[in-house]
């Protein structure tokens, strides 16, 4: 819980201070792509020789791209798939595991949806954001002039790099992101072992924010932190059997 | 918020009571532009001056105002940033006042240069780090082979004049690091005219101290223009390599090593081992870092439309089991061998290009010694035959392997394929087989010895392009395949047989002489060309409709000329001789429609096929004909599938295809072959193909994080014209087979697992269960034998890994085996099977490991009265040494108790036998490893690692 820097503060700034300029609203399509070799290279258990050989057997694979969708306006957002279905035409399709992402600005709360190999999480808990490194180095994504920032996961140990547009003033990004002064339009995982780029950036329609169904939102609400141990517990159980924590979105 | 703000208020209120020397401040400021124009809604952001982290930010009103209010009293850095200007930053220290002022921030307009050509063009991340930048050099695009000189005249910022000499930010560049370390000498241009552009990662630009302040530690305050060059992750050359290195008793001892070098494109490998510990091929390991990252290539398949149902094509003889492609072997081979092998790979790959090559040689000779006992059934009555056999097999092989990809286009691809491999193979045989009576008197014996010498070539090759159309999911596959089979014999052949009279016993050979000495020179040389066609073209977003068709023509010829060594002018011997000729062309046109959406896959289709077989047979070339096949077989399939990805990795699927496979040549020719006196056949042209009717369906889950898993499938297989070998046996004990179409032969069993956690992460246990029915018909003697059989196995596996330092697997298996014959119920008999294995790993303190494997087979036939328990126990010690963890010994005991005595037993129809094989048996040896990737140190915690 410490690890994370509450940032109500600055969001009240924010809001205060955001209600001088217009409402920003838009859809954002991301594409995400998991690259598997530098992903598997990651298992503490693996010998320098196991990477090596893994890395060199499958480096002419091409890691493939799922379509994410982000909806926002002033009052909240919302990211899920893009489609139900998978897989080109023709090809074998597969089915999602259940996964929403959404944020009420009004309240400060998330309430996101996780499956994980059969046992569902509903977490509801106030937003929090990691804490962030701004650094100085820009990059230009679909038009837009990104920031660098970088942060530490602690609950599944990673280094992510966020490049955010602080001319888009929503505290959002793809995924579980959140708290940079600029929507996130690309997020690089452990150098590049996930990365999720904006494909296309629409602010000039202002978006329906999909809601969770009364369905979907049935049952058992956990805290972030009981979703947080479960995936530390894992990751722990997986590396301790030599097994790669299959079943967890990276 | 609403709730929150009476609360802030409460605080602002509470520290403006407090004292001057407030714990919180406000910092505040103006932002403006290079025109001092104000700037509105700019993110302004508070920094820890540390590591940059983000403590708060805000945004500038419309009159270019900022403020944060009631923040902690401490340093910060204040960041301003606005598209195109450059991202500005300072310093701020609190003061005595409660409100900081930071004044007039002007923002200054990013180098138009720089935003325009970087970050906007080339779409790059630049870097600003005072007064340095640095640039993503992988988005300049240069043309293939350009120098890093090439690179940096496209880099704004930069000038290069007609020499090469650099000019960064105006000043001359006097040195070029790579990677931070200098480059070779002092002329910067050395690098930047040698190294490859594509090479390059990234270019940073900064402000050296001087050699003269370097040396002596003295800051002179002079700084000079420098460039570092960072090299590209995947472009840093490499190289890695193994040695092992064993002397055993028994004068046991075995080589092998490997060494690889590559970068981003090329990669080198050579491999080569020797032993007389039978390891006749690469292990799993080996062979990927062989083969790099052509050990697996997609694509091959050149058969389209549905799987199997294509003309058989076989390699080599049938006598030996080498692979087309480079031998890999699990687990010693048997008997006793030395073995030497080695080879060299080449890969090549690019995002558009990939190509392979590689060249393999291995040899082997193998000494055989077996012994057999066996039971064989004739109606009313049975016999025994012990038969020891000593075998020198000697094999060497040549192997040439090419694969080339090309994707054309982003619609276009094309795959070539070659494998080719060139083989010797020299045989020894001599054996002495007794036949004996139910009361065990000998009543007739078989001294055989036997040599043969054969040549092998064979070649499978192919070509598939693949076509994507605009039109998404629209697709088109063609494909042309070039096979072929060449193998030449000489063959020597001695048998002498003799009869001795046993009292009651009347299953004699009588006057005929059946003893053989020959020269059997044999060819044999079969081709194959096929081609497939596909196009998928999509209905709708969740339907698509698939055509194939496929077709081939193969073509053998066998001369074969059999010579009498009894007579000293070796006259030809033409009942034995053969030569002929046949082709096979088949065609087969389907189609199938496909549902693929949300997990559920569904395809249903038809094929009609159509093989042509036509053989001429003749004594030799020039005789005439002595038999003649043509044959046509036509055949509707069906194939359908349903499968269903359900959430959370959960599996549902269901199968039925029908297979249609073309009669055998061999078995087709209309006359008799008695190259095995004892043994003859006769081959039937009126065969029909063989029809088989497969359905499956299972379930299978598997659960990550509670380690649970559940595999269930049940099968069918129902046979129509089924081609069996009906035996005739006459009162010599001479058998004759014939093969003949019969309906009715089925087989159907299921399979059962489920894994689960006793104790998560340190005992789990997996229970299993399959079975398999059979029905098998055969004539024997014109009477129909329904052999029935009954297979039900249990095993059970226990992994045990409750701490690091030790893990241990065991497995546990109950097999129980029923025969029943219609015609002979005494020949009923029940097996029992029963296996225990375990498997130990312990880790002890200074690196030294301890393992062990023991396995404990028990075969049990209480008809027979075989009672057979083998335990087999190997142990092996290491260390690992060296501070990089890269030199291991190992002593490893084999076979401790010196059981391993290469035992297998079965039953068929009418025999029932045991053969044992000397083999490698207990030996100890010492062994060394050089691993220039390090050692592993782990314990294993997964029975499959």
């Amino acid at each position: 819980m410490k690890k994370y820097f509450l940032i109500v503060l600055s969001l009240l700034f924010l809001n205060v201070t955001k209600s001088n300029a217009q409402e920003v609203f838009g859809t954002v399509d991301y594409d995400y792509t998991s690259d598997w070799v530098k992903i598997y290279n990651r298992a503490t258990y693996l010998t320098k020789e196991e990477k090596e050989r893994e890395a060199m057997t499958s480096r002419n694979w091409t890691p493939n791209a799922e379509k994410m969708k982000l909806f926002f306006d002033g009052t909240g957002s919302y990211y899920t798939y893009e489609s139900q279905d998978a897989g080109s035409p023709g090809g074998y399709s597969w089915q999602k595991a259940d996964y929403f992402i959404t944020r009420d600005f009004t309240t400060n709360m998330l309430t996101e949806i996780h499956n994980v190999q059969g046992r569902t999480f509903t977490v509801v808990d106030s937003i929090r954001a990691p804490k962030w490194k701004v650094l100085n180095e820009l990059k230009d994504i679909g038009g837009y002039m990104c920031m660098k920032a970088t942060t530490y996961d602690d609950v599944k140990k990673q280094n992510v790099t966020a490049w955010f547009c602080a001319d888009i003033p929503v505290s959002i990004g793809p995924e579980q992101y959140t708290g940079l002064p600029g929507l996130i339009l690309e997020i690089s995982v452990d150098d590049d072992a996930v990365l999720i780029t904006a494909k296309r950036i629409d602010l000039k329609v202002k978006p329906e924010i999909p809601k969770l169904s009364a369905k979907k939102l049935k049952g058992k609400k956990s805290k972030m932190a009981d979703f947080n141990n479960f995936i530390t517990q894992h990751l722990k159980d997986s590396a301790y059997k030599h097994e790669f924590a299959w079943g967890l979105r990276y | 918020m609403k709730k929150l703000l009476p609360l802030l208020l409460l605080f602002f209120s509470v520290t403006i009571l407090k004292a001057q020397q407030s714990p919180k401040i406000n910092i505040k400021g103006i932002v403006v532009d290079t025109a001092k124009a104000v700037m509105p809604f700019t993110p302004v952001f508070l920094l820890q001056p540390a590591d940059s982290s983000l403590v708060t930010f805000a945004r500038s009103n419309e009159n270019g105002e900022f403020e944060f209010k009631g923040v902690k009293r401490q340093n910060y850095l204040l960041k301003i940033t606005y598209m195109s200007y450059l991202p500005h930053q300072e310093l701020i220290k609190p003061n005595e006042s409660n409100v900081i002022d930071a004044g007039t921030i002007q923002l200054k307009l990013l180098q138009k240069e720089l935003y325009e050509v970087v970050v906007k063009t080339a779409k790059a991340p630049i870097s600003i780090k005072g007064d340095t930048v640095e640039y993503d050099a992988r988005k300049f695009k240069v043309p293939p082979g350009s120098s890093v000189e090439d690179l940096l005249r496209k880099l704004p910022g930069f000038q290069l004049d007609s020499e090469g000499n650099i000019k960064a930010q105006g000043e001359t560049v006097n040195k070029v690091f790579v990677d931070g370390k200098r480059f070779f000498g002092d002329d910067p241009k050395l690098a930047t005219k040698n190294l490859p552009a594509e090479s390059i990662n990234k270019v940073q630009v900064f402000n050296d101290k001087s050699e003269q302040s370097k040396l002596t530690g003295v800051e002179d305050g002079k700084r000079e223009k420098a460039v570092n060059l960072e090299l590209k992750e995947e472009f840093k050359k490499g190289g890695f390599g193994k040695l092992t290195a064993g002397v055993g008793t028994d004068q046991r001892v075995m080589g092998k090593g490997n060494y690889n070098k590559f970068d981003s494109k090329n990669q080198f490998s050579i491999i080569g081992f020797g032993n007389n510990i039978n390891q006749t091929g690469l292990s799993g390991n080996d062979y990927e870092d062989f083969k790099g990252s052509q050990s697996y290539n997609w694509n091959n398949n050149a058969d389209f439309g549905f799987s199997g149902g294509m003309v058989r094509f076989s390699y080599g003889s049938d006598e030996e089991s080498e692979s087309i492609g480079v031998p890999q072997s699990w687990g010693p081979g048997s008997g006793l061998s030395k073995n030497y092998a080695g080879g060299v790979n080449y890969n090549y790959d690019t995002k558009k290009t990939k190509f392979s090559s590689n060249y393999f040689y291995n040899q082997s000779t193998q000494n055989l010694s077996v012994f057999q006992n066996s039971q064989n059934f004739i109606p009313d009555n049975s016999f025994f035959l012990r038969d020891s056999s000593q075998s020198g097999n000697f094999t060497a092989n040549h192997r040439l392997s090419l694969r080339f990809e090309k994707e054309i286009d982003s619609l276009n691809t094309l795959v070539l394929n070659f494998n080719g491999r060139l083989g010797d193979r020299s045989t020894d045989y001599n054996s002495m087989k007794n036949y004996l009576t139910p009361g065990e008197s000998v009543f007739r014996t078989m001294k055989a010895l036997n040599v043969n010498d054969a040549t092998t070539g064979v070649i499978a090759s192919s070509a598939i392009y693949r076509h994507k159309f605009m039109k998404k999911g629209r697709s088109f596959a063609a494909s042309a395949s070039y096979n072929l089979n060449n193998i030449d014999k000489d063959a020597r052949q001695n048998s002498v047989i003799r009869d001795y009279p046993v009292a009651g016993w009347d299953y004699n050979i009588g006057g005929r002489n059946f003893d053989i000495f020959q020269n059997d020179l044999g060819l044999v040389n079969s081709n194959q060309i096929k081609s497939s066609l596909l196009f998928i073209e999509p209905l709708s977003k969740k339907f698509n409709i698939e055509g194939f068709y496929n077709f081939s023509n193969t073509r053998s010829l066998v001369d074969r000329d059999v010579y009498n060594l009894f007579s000293d002018g070796k006259p030809r011997i033409d009942s034995l001789s053969r030569y002929y000729e046949n082709t096979i062309n088949y065609n087969r046109l389907g189609t199938a429609l496909r549902y693929n959406y949300k997990g559920l896959n569904i395809a249903l289709g038809a094929a009609g096929q159509q093989f042509n077989l036509k053989g001429k047979f003749y004594n030799d070339q020039n005789k005439p004909l002595l038999g003649s096949v043509d044959r046509k077989y036509f055949a509707l399939v069906p194939n359908s599938s349903i499968n269903y990805a359900l959430k959370n990795n959960r599996f549902l699927f269901v199968n039925y295809d029908v297979g249609v496979q073309e009669p055998r040549m061999k078995d087709m020719q209309p006359f008799q072959d008695n190259s095995n006196p004892l043994y003859i056949t006769s081959g039937n042209p009126d065969l029909l193909p063989q029809t088989t009717h497969n359905a499956f369906a299972g379930f299978s889950m598997f659960n990550p994080v509670s380690f649970i898993n559940i595999f269930a499938n049940v099968n069918y297989t129902y046979s129509v014209n089924q081609i069996i070998y009906n035996q005739t046996i006459d009162q010599n004990l001479v058998t004759y087979i014939k093969p003949e179409n019969i309906s009715g032969g089925k087989r159907y069993g299921y399979y059962f697992q489920f894994g689960f956690p006793i104790k998560k992460t340190k005992i789990s246990a997996n229970v299993s269960s399959n079975s398999y029915f059979a029905q098998n018909l055969i004539y024997i003697n014109s009477k129909l034998n329904e052999n029935n059989t009954e297979n039900y196995n249990v095993n059970f596996r226990l992994d045990l890994t409750p701490v690091d330092w030790f893990s241990l697997f065991i497995n546990a298996s109950h097999g129980i085996g029923k025969a029943q014959y219609s015609i002979n119920t005494t020949q009923n008999q029940r097996f029992i099977n029963q296996n225990l294995s375990a498997n130990m790993v312990i880790q002890l303190p200074k690196l030294i490991f301890f393992t062990s494997d023991f396995n404990y087979m028990g075969y049990k036939n209480e008809r027979f009265g075989f009672d057979q328990k083998i335990p087999i126990l190997n142990m092996a010690v290491y260390k690992v040494l060296g501070k990089a963890k890269k030199s291991e010994v190992r002593v490893t005991l084999y076979d401790a108790f010196k059981k391993n005595q290469g035992i297998s037993q079965g039953a068929s129809s009418n025999l029932v036998s045991q053969t044992q094989t000397v083999t490698l048996s207990r030996y100890l040896m010492f062994t060394y490893t050089y691993n220039m990737r390090g050692i592993s140190t782990k314990v294993k915690k997964n029975r499959w690692e």
